[in-house]
């Protein structure tokens, strides 16, 4: 059954997340952009309120909240700051999930808490150059040599990078091709052989650390084997919780800051003597992407919902992610045209929301590989309106 | 009807599209932050000697005297590439404008013979913090005062006011009559006292337009070009060409090289053991990037053979700008999903094509405003 309102637990948890973006991350967050530098300072505000890992279980020193807390919480932090929402996601994101669900004992309880406390921020490294959306191409080869593995590639489009110091590296741990030869390691970033390499700048989330990562006969513990290899298939849930828990709530809180930002603009802004906002023309756009903005939400706080009750289809995340990312891009991107120049300008938010969403359709998963995803549970007769 | 490219053009076109393969495109790779000044002077030297300085200028006053058709061909060529900042135009020679060409005498002598001559640099100001869509809410006053204008007012988002040895500034000389008649364009030497860039403001696409403050800046009376109340008819040849130019050829130049990207790239890259090109999804974009080129293309080339027929062209103008504008952002956009990850980094081109092309759509008319005259049109005639 699909709760559409908030309890007070919940709306509490949303109200206090919102009020400490507003105040700490939003007045940093078009520096971050222009000088691509992480906000790592506002994790330590974000722990020290328990938004930390906090859907990590209280033995861990999390706060055992669902998917959908997790959800709402992000989403105010990316109305403030999208870079900050994304460091805050890698607390609790693919990586500690990853963890939580297959990690021995000794690895869950040397990494989980130090998440939780904003000491740690972890990675999650899969693509290369010749595997993106296609993970049973990727190279990077670890050979197991005594109690070590020796690693040697490149990895590519490593989000937080320059900033995590724990890596979850999808690598080939048996030389079959495709997926059953792809397992993972986890790699602290002390570890020799092992160096970030060079900063990639994308259009939008300047300030997230990415980078490449680069392992020349890197020699990992073999005790920091997370998945086996062939055992990705147990772990994609973890893609999919960051197919709802984290890409979409980013895009949904980006979509809302630029809406009210178009919305000031268009009430502020007169030409032929009157405001914009008389003008019928921008009033149904404005009408447009609330209700786009409300269909995404509304996809993605079911989504988020039925995870906590562990109900979702295959299709939800890949529809969630979908129909969110394609609306955050037409929502910003409208943003910028009503706000006319000033939304090309770099002192207003216009421009950097358009670029900040634009790349999540692109990453996490594209919104063409998630196309087929749906369609497939379509036709196996899985999906059912 | 005949709307293949006309013979005496057509070897035009396949010089210009070489000059771009041979020199431009290269040099995204090999200086992607913006070309060397060395660079910058020699293709402006080797533009000069392929005889494409000046195409808009009439060849008695020393330039090409191309058509607008013509024109229209060599924007579009020219566009296939993002090796120059999209507004940057010093490598093809001066800039000179529909309203410079039309100067006489003495201001012909101190301001177009020097722009001819690639010795003196324009900018043109009309844009101002709150008259933007709307210039008729201008207020940048220039009241006279014996034997000069004093001007006092505010101008933003001016492109290259900063390196312009001089401004062509839309100002209003009768207040009374505002926008019907009175607003003129006043030449200003950017080292007249009170006259300041304050502030050039950074944009997503890497340009930094200013703003530009008059505080009593005293300007000869014979500064004026035409007559008191001329500037807004002046004002529309100078966008009207632009129009269908800088934005309409502009974009069907950009959806032809996002073509020529997405469908190499969708043909090499292999993904689960095929091709993008293999996926309908990606064949069906390329398809309505191909499809909607082909009608922004006719309408550009309509719009500018009417000019050289000596026709009105407002609305087509109007039509060309709105529709090419969008269709080439959406083929740049299809162009960046096809490219994946890739087409994200600031390493590669694709995203300077995406991020170009997006201001497009609100400067010189935002798509709304055309829209606004479009319909009148429609009104007014069924």
């Amino acid at each position: 059954m699909f709760e559409p309102e908030l309890n007070d637990q919940q709306r509490l948890i949303q109200e206090s997340a919102r009020k400490l973006a507003e105040k700490h991350f939003k007045p940093g967050a078009a520096r971050a952009d222009r000088e691509h530098a992480p906000p790592v300072g506002n994790i330590k505000v974000l722990a020290e309120h328990g938004f930390c890992g906090m859907a990590l279980p209280e033995a861990y020193g999390g706060s055992d909240l669902g998917v959908f807390e997790m959800v709402l919480v992000i989403e105010q932090v990316a109305r403030a700051c999208a870079n900050t929402a994304m460091l805050l996601s890698c607390t609790e994101g693919a990586t500690a999930r990853a963890i939580l669900q297959v990690g021995s004992e000794a690895q869950k309880s040397k990494y989980l808490p130090k998440f939780a406390r904003g000491e740690s921020l972890a990675a999650w490294s899969m693509s290369e150059a010749n595997a993106g959306s296609d993970v049973g191409a990727i190279e990077t080869r670890a050979v197991r040599d005594g109690e070590h593995y020796v690693v040697n590639g490149t990895k590519l489009w490593c989000s937080f990078a320059s900033v995590a110091d724990l890596y979850l590296v999808l690598m080939r741990l048996d030389p079959v091709p495709g997926m059953k030869g792809i397992g993972a390691l986890l790699v602290e970033r002390d570890t020799p052989g092992f160096t970030i390499g060079k900063r990639i700048d994308l259009i939008g989330l300047r300030a997230t650390g990415m980078s490449e990562l680069l392992f020349e006969d890197c020699r990992v513990p073999a005790e920091n084997l997370i998945i086996p290899a062939g055992g990705i298939g147990k772990i994609l849930s973890v893609l999919d919780a960051d197919r709802i828990g984290g890409n979409p709530p980013i895009c949904l809180g980006v979509a809302g800051a630029a809406f009210d930002a178009a919305v000031r603009h268009l009430k502020d802004r007169s030409q032929f003597g009157k405001p914009l906002a008389d003008n019928q023309g921008l009033q149904w756009k404005l009408a447009d992407m609330a209700i786009d903005i409300e269909a995404g939400r509304s996809l993605l706080y079911r989504a988020a919902q039925r995870a906590d009750m562990h109900k979702n289809s295959m299709a939800d995340a890949p529809m969630v992610k979908t129909f969110v990312n394609e609306m955050a891009i037409r929502v910003t991107n409208q943003a910028i045209q009503l706000a006319g120049a000033s939304g090309l300008a770099e002192d207003f938010p216009f421009e950097r929301h358009f670029r900040d969403v634009r790349g999540m359709a692109i990453g996490y998963g594209t919104t063409e590989l998630l196309r087929n995803t749906v369609a497939r549970e379509i036709l196996a007769g899985r999906y059912l309106p | 009807m005949d709307f293949s490219v006309p013979e005496e053009l057509r070897a035009f076109q396949q010089m210009v599209r070489r000059f771009v393969d041979k020199e431009l495109i290269p040099l995204e790779n090999t200086e992607p932050r913006g070309l060397l000044p060395a660079t910058r002077e020699r293709l402006r030297a080797l533009t000069r000697d392929m005889g494409l300085w000046l195409l808009d200028v009439p060849e008695s006053l020393g330039g090409q005297g191309l058509s607008m058709l013509g024109q229209s061909i060599f924007w579009e060529e020219f566009s296939r590439s993002v090796a120059t900042l999209p507004r940057d135009f010093y490598i093809i020679g001066p800039v000179v404008g529909a309203v410079l060409v039309q100067l006489k005498g003495e201001q012909k002598e101190r301001y177009l013979d020097p722009v001819l001559r690639g010795e003196k640099f324009p900018c043109f100001a009309q844009t101002e913090p709150d008259a933007g869509t709307d210039p008729a809410a201008m207020r940048t006053r220039a009241v006279r005062d014996g034997d000069h204008y004093v001007i006092n007012g505010v101008k933003r988002f001016i492109t290259d006011a900063e390196k312009a040895d001089f401004a062509q500034v839309m100002a209003i000389t009768d207040p009374v009559k505002g926008a019907r008649g009175g607003v003129s364009c006043i030449l200003v030497d950017m080292d007249t006292p009170g006259v300041k860039v304050t502030t050039q403001y950074k944009t997503m696409m890497g340009e930094s337009p200013c703003e530009v403050v008059f505080q009593d800046a005293r300007v000869p009376v014979k500064n004026l070009i035409g007559k008191e109340g001329d500037g807004f008819r002046l004002a529309q040849e100078w966008i009207t060409r632009g129009r269908i130019l800088r934005h309409g050829a502009r974009s069907c130049g950009v959806a032809e090289r996002c073509l020529e990207m997405g469908a190499s790239y969708a043909k090499q890259r292999v993904t689960f053991g095929a091709p993008l090109a293999d996926r309908q999804s990606i064949q069906w974009m390329l398809a309505d990037t191909y499809t909607e080129l082909q009608a922004a293309r006719h309408l550009v080339r309509h719009a500018a053979w009417k000019i050289d027929q000596g026709e009105d062209v407002r609305t087509e103008s109007h039509i060309a700008k709105m529709y090419s504008v969008e269709m080439g952002f959406r083929a740049a956009d299809r162009c960046l999903q096809i490219h994946g990850g890739i087409g994200l980094t600031t390493d590669f081109q694709v995203e300077k094509f995406w991020r170009d092309q997006r201001p497009y759509l609100i400067t010189e008319g935002a798509a709304e405003v055309m829209r606004m005259t479009v319909a009148r049109h429609v009104l007014k005639h069924y």
